[in-house]
């Protein structure tokens, strides 16, 4: 009981200290504990509804058209069926009088999906509801109407015939699981597709079978029957169970949170190390109650218990503030979030978080409370080393929390252990520096020397701030340019770019289609032809086994993938301006396919080398319509594939396919003529052309990456603020620790400007070399991460940097001058008859 | 040298006004030796703080060779404490970050007094603690901290040193060491000091010791 009434006194008698500890911790949790709440309420949506995203309990698809005997060999692999439809798609140029877009065409099939649904704006439902569409009738997504400048009941053409528009959709339970998924829908029936005639040979489609079981089987039962499917079919299908679509949607959400996760940890420890110095400088001042406590008989157990539970309620208090604002916030925030990850999530309260949250701040109480309180309780001064060992649980416990916060895997954990590998780095070098900077005596102005002392022989102090204030600059000058960079690599040279991609062009449609673009005012360019192939054979290794046993899991499931899958060929003898060999050599000239001492020639794009972990010289053999050909990696070459033009992982030298059953992909190039026209005109004259605006794709694209970024711009100042809250907490801490000395200065006689400057130098001086250093590492940091990812395209941001590199010490002068102030006035006769 | 005539100082505690010294006087000639003793709560440190200029009386005036504090300005009568005033304190408050040379070295550099480094490091060796100018007071005992506290007091040859109990945190034998060694030192510049003490046997050193009753020098 007496522990309780102690602790409330304390809570009561330093109202100022609670209140900036519970503003300080608040800040530090608050974004980590939202981004975590927003991921348990998406993950547990994306659990309960993977079967909508599905719409059934197994989807086997297939670029080409199935055959009953593959139906019949599925069937005969799969648990008891209770429904089954078999489902189409097709993308294709849509117009209207004024406009015309690549869009998706799905046949609609009646009872699926089994799961989910549309629902429309008119309110009514399929396939609980509504009927199918009749032959002369498509239900669009209002972005088609959009797009086209069209309205519910217009005529719109599709392939050689007319619908109507019959009902626009408002929700889409399969939206995000279509293989085409930015592309807005059109749903047709099975008579409607037939008449358009968009389904011909060469057209990209997809078909699938849908299946619904008898039994009731569960995701990661599905899963595994989707892994046995997998295995036994053949292999230019695709299986996919509902687990497939929550993985996708997590994958988008998980590229959104991973970077704010990091950003949140890095105001969470920023947030901990304030309080460690805050809960650090009320011990000290309660030092001598503690003493007298113990004197007066209270145990050293109950003065422990004590002070734990006086911080478990500081961090509690906080952190009830934080859950009651994210349960207050989530209904505004989360509509935002949804538009971010394309999902429309139910919110959630799950009692789990908050449960698991409770624990881990008890942790947070027990680790970080036990090293401070002990050595004050045992009177005796503990030695450095002492003091690192006993944080030694409250490092453990942070790099358990960065491990599991974090999405993407080991990602925080990794991120948390090269923090601390910086931080032992900083802390190791810099007292090296410093005790090499020690100089006894004094220099002829006192104020620097005052400085220079103070910050060389509080060396603990002095790193702390400027390891912090190093790390926040380094990473903050760092995201904002590599935002900048990537955007940069997105929009340098637009005019240079292609305008159009062709995709799907037959072969004897391209001197038609040159002179039609010509006519326009543009040019056919990157005329290549493209084959799919499948490799099955590396080194004379089956592919699927070789994917299977070699390398770490990552890479076995990424190969397992791409030996499931087909892969465009194509040839050519010439490099592009945007290829470079980095490896190996030139191709040697055209195959000549009666000479059979010569192998065939293969170049891979570097990177889809090492995704298939093949490399130079190894021999490849590939499946082409069912025939075996054998190549030779001569080259690997890099691409930069930022400037948009169309290339490929796998080359040959020309003269291998040129027989080959081919479709053609082109560009058309950027100019000064009208698109929409130029689009109008080539799907009026080529309807089974697929032309995509690379301006759209890039733009919408670019919005991505700029939403992302200025989410973290904007996360990034967040921390800022929790880093200059931490300062300020250190210099408070530390002008507390000074104000005997500041007396002892003043009646000695030295004046109080004198003192003040040397405050101000010695913050200063930390403040600015630490924000200096920050910039240029982050600047080198983002300059190498520009180089390696966006073939440097390197975006210099001098408002940023600079803007840090005044803000930071200029703020941090504020921050001493107003405790110096405070300190610097009070009378020294304190000194006397203590 | 030091003359404190008609002070008056109370201090105000809300509506309450506690009288520490009525009609004080109070004269110490240049070279003397004067003990103050004093029940706690007599005004001992107060007497001290208006001595040292830091608080003003609320009547009276203070002399220090001839100057009167009062025609001072704030900024004057700090700059005439730094020259003409040592002190030593029971606590010794040497500056923390500061090792033993520096410490003794930085009422010299207020007060501009030429070679600091070199007449510090020879005050230092004169109590005894030439080996230890580069430690810092954390790594000095108390005796040695005091030592460094008188060498720091010293140094700019002031006029009068103001000494607080200065033995009040050493045992008897350091203590005595430490009292022999201001002694000497202060005999040897001929300072005046003023040392305000609980111990019969160190204000014995002192050619004439004073007791504050009520606010009086008896």
């Amino acid at each position: 009981m007496l522990i309780v009434e102690l602790v409330f006194k304390a809570l009561a008698r330093s109202k100022s200290f609670s209140l900036l500890f519970i503003f300080n911790f608040s800040l530090a949790i608050a974004a980590l504990a939202y981004l975590q709440f927003f991921k348990v309420s998406i993950d547990s949506s994306l659990e309960t509804q993977a079967k909508s995203l599905l719409g059934s309990d197994l989807v086997v698809s297939s670029r080409f058209p199935i055959s009953t005997e593959q139906e019949e060999d599925i069937k005969s692999k799969l648990p008891e069926i209770k429904s089954f439809t078999q489902g189409v798609s097709t993308v294709s140029m849509i117009a209207s009088k004024t406009r015309a877009r690549l869009m998706q065409i799905v046949k609609v099939n009646e009872g699926f999906p089994y799961y989910g649904g549309l629902v429309f704006k008119d309110k009514s439902i399929y396939p609980k509801g509504e009927g199918l569409p009749k032959a002369n009738e498509v239900w669009v997504y209002q972005e088609v109407l959009d797009l086209l400048n069209l309205k519910l009941g217009d005529p719109l053409k599709i392939g050689k015939e007319n619908f109507v528009i019959k009902k626009v959709i408002k929700d889409d339970t399969l939206k995000t699981i279509s293989f085409s998924g930015f592309m807005p829908k059109i749903y047709i029936s099975e008579e409607g597709l037939k008449k358009s005639e968009l389904l011909q040979f060469g057209s990209t489609a997809s078909y699938k079978l849908n299946y619904l079981f008898k039994e009731n089987l569960d995701n990661d039962r599905l899963e595994e029957i989707e892994n046995k499917l997998k295995e036994s079919i053949d292999q230019s299908m695709r299986v996919l169970s509902p687990n497939d679509g929550r993985d996708r949607l997590l994958r988008v959400l998980n590229f959104v949170t991973n970077f704010l996760s990091l950003v949140s940890l890095v105001s969470f420890f920023l947030g901990l190390v304030g309080l460690i110095y805050l809960y650090s400088g009320f011990l000290r001042k309660h030092q001598k109650d503690i003493t007298v406590l113990n004197d007066l008989g209270l145990s050293k157990r109950n003065l422990t218990l004590t002070y734990l539970l006086h911080l478990f309620i500081l961090i509690s208090i906080s952190s009830i503030i934080v859950f009651s604002l994210i349960v207050f916030t989530a209904q505004f925030i989360a509509p935002m979030i949804q538009k971010l990850v394309d999902f429309d999530f139910h919110f959630l309260l799950d009692y789990n978080f908050f449960m698991q949250s409770s624990l881990v701040l008890l942790a947070l109480s027990l680790t970080i409370g036990l090293p401070l309180i002990l050595p004050l309780l045992q009177r005796e001064k503990q030695n450095f080393f002492k003091t690192v060992l006993s944080f030694i649980p409250f490092i453990i416990l942070l790099l358990l929390l960065s491990h599991f916060v974090s999405p993407a895997k080991n990602v925080g954990f990794f991120f948390a252990v090269a923090m601390l590998i910086l931080i032992i780095l900083f802390f190791g070098i810099g007292a090296f520096l410093l005790k090499k900077f020690d100089f006894s005596g004094h220099l002829e102005n006192l104020s620097l020397s005052l400085a220079l002392k103070n910050i060389v022989r509080q060396k603990k102090t002095s790193l702390t701030l400027f390891t912090a204030i190093l790390l926040c600059t380094t990473l903050f000058s760092l995201i904002p340019q590599i935002g900048s960079s990537l955007s940069n690599a997105l929009t340098l040279s637009v005019d240079d770019r292609p305008r159009f991609f062709v995709i799907d062009a037959k072969e004897e449609q391209i001197k038609d289609l040159s002179v039609q673009v010509s006519n326009m005012g543009a040019k056919l360019e990157n005329i290549a032809p493209m084959i799919r192939g499948r490799i099955v054979k590396v080194n004379d290794v089956d592919f699927k086994k070789l994917s299977k046993n070699n390398g770490d899991d990552k890479a076995k499931t990424e190969r397992n993938e791409l030996s499931n899958r087909s892969v465009n060929l194509s040839y050519r003898n010439e490099l592009k301006k945007s290829e470079e060999i980095i490896e190996g050599r030139a191709f040697s000239g055209v195959y000549d396919s009666k000479d059979f001492s010569k192998p065939i020639e293969v170049s891979v794009e570097k990177r889809y080398a090492k995704r298939i972990g093949v490399n130079l010289g190894d021999r490849l053999v590939f499946d082409v319509l069912g025939l075996k050909l054998e190549a030779i990696i001569v080259n690997i070459r890099t691409v930069k594939w930022t400037e948009f033009a169309p290339n490929f992982f796998l080359l040959l030298q020309e003269g291998v396919l040129d027989d080959a059953p081919k479709t053609v992909l082109a560009t058309i190039s950027s100019g000064d003529y009208d698109a929409q026209q130029m689009l109008l005109t080539l799907s009026d004259l080529f309807p089974s052309l697929t032309v995509v605006d690379v301006k759209n794709l890039f733009e919408s694209f670019l919005g991505l990456v700029n939403d992302v970024t200025a989410i973290t711009d904007k996360m990034s100042l967040y921390s800022i603020i929790i880093g200059l809250l931490m300062s300020f907490i250190i210099i408070q801490y530390q002008m507390n620790l000074q104000k005997n000395n500041i007396l002892r200065l003043k009646m000695i006689g030295v004046k109080n400007k004198t003192i003040r400057n040397s405050f101000l130098i010695e913050f200063g001086l930390i403040s600015l070399s630490a924000s200096t250093l920050g910039i240029v590492l982050g600047s080198i940091g983002s300059y190498v991460i520009s180089a390696l990812l966006f073939n440097s395209y390197w975006d210099f941001r001098p408002d940023v940097l600079l803007l840090y590199f005044f803000f930071i010490p200029i703020l941090t002068l504020l921050i001493v001058s107003f405790f110096t102030s405070k300190i610097i006035h009070q009378k020294e006769n304190v000194l006397f008859g203590e | 040298m030091l003359e404190l005539k008609s002070l008056k100082k109370a201090y105000h505690q809300g509506s309450q006004s506690i009288e520490i010294f009525e009609n004080l006087n109070f004269h110490v000639k240049r070279g003397e030796r004067v003990a103050i003793m004093g029940k706690s709560g007599s005004g001992k440190s107060t007497l001290l703080s208006l001595i040292s200029g830091i608080i003003k009386p609320d009547e009276g005036d203070i002399f220090l060779n001839a100057t009167a504090y009062k025609d001072l300005k704030e900024s004057a009568l700090n700059d005439f404490r730094a020259t003409n005033i040592g002190f030593i304190f029971q606590n010794f408050h040497l500056v923390s970050y500061l090792n033993a040379l520096e410490n003794v070295m930085l009422p010299a550099k207020v007060c501009k007094v030429s070679n600091p480094k070199e007449k510090a490091i020879e005050l230092l060796k004169s109590v005894g603690l030439g080996h230890r100018l580069d430690h810092l007071p954390s790594e000095l005992s108390g005796g040695e901290k005091q030592r460094v506290a008188i060498a720091r007091a010293l140094i700019h040859n002031p006029k009068i040193i103001l000494a607080d109990e200065p033995s009040g945190n050493l045992d008897e034998e350091t203590g005595n060491a430490v009292m022999d060694i201001l002694f000497e030192l202060i005999k040897k510049n001929n300072t005046t000091l003023i040392l305000v003490t609980h111990s019969q046997e160190v204000a014995n050193r002192c050619e004439k010791t004073y007791e504050l009753v009520s606010g009086s020098l008896t």
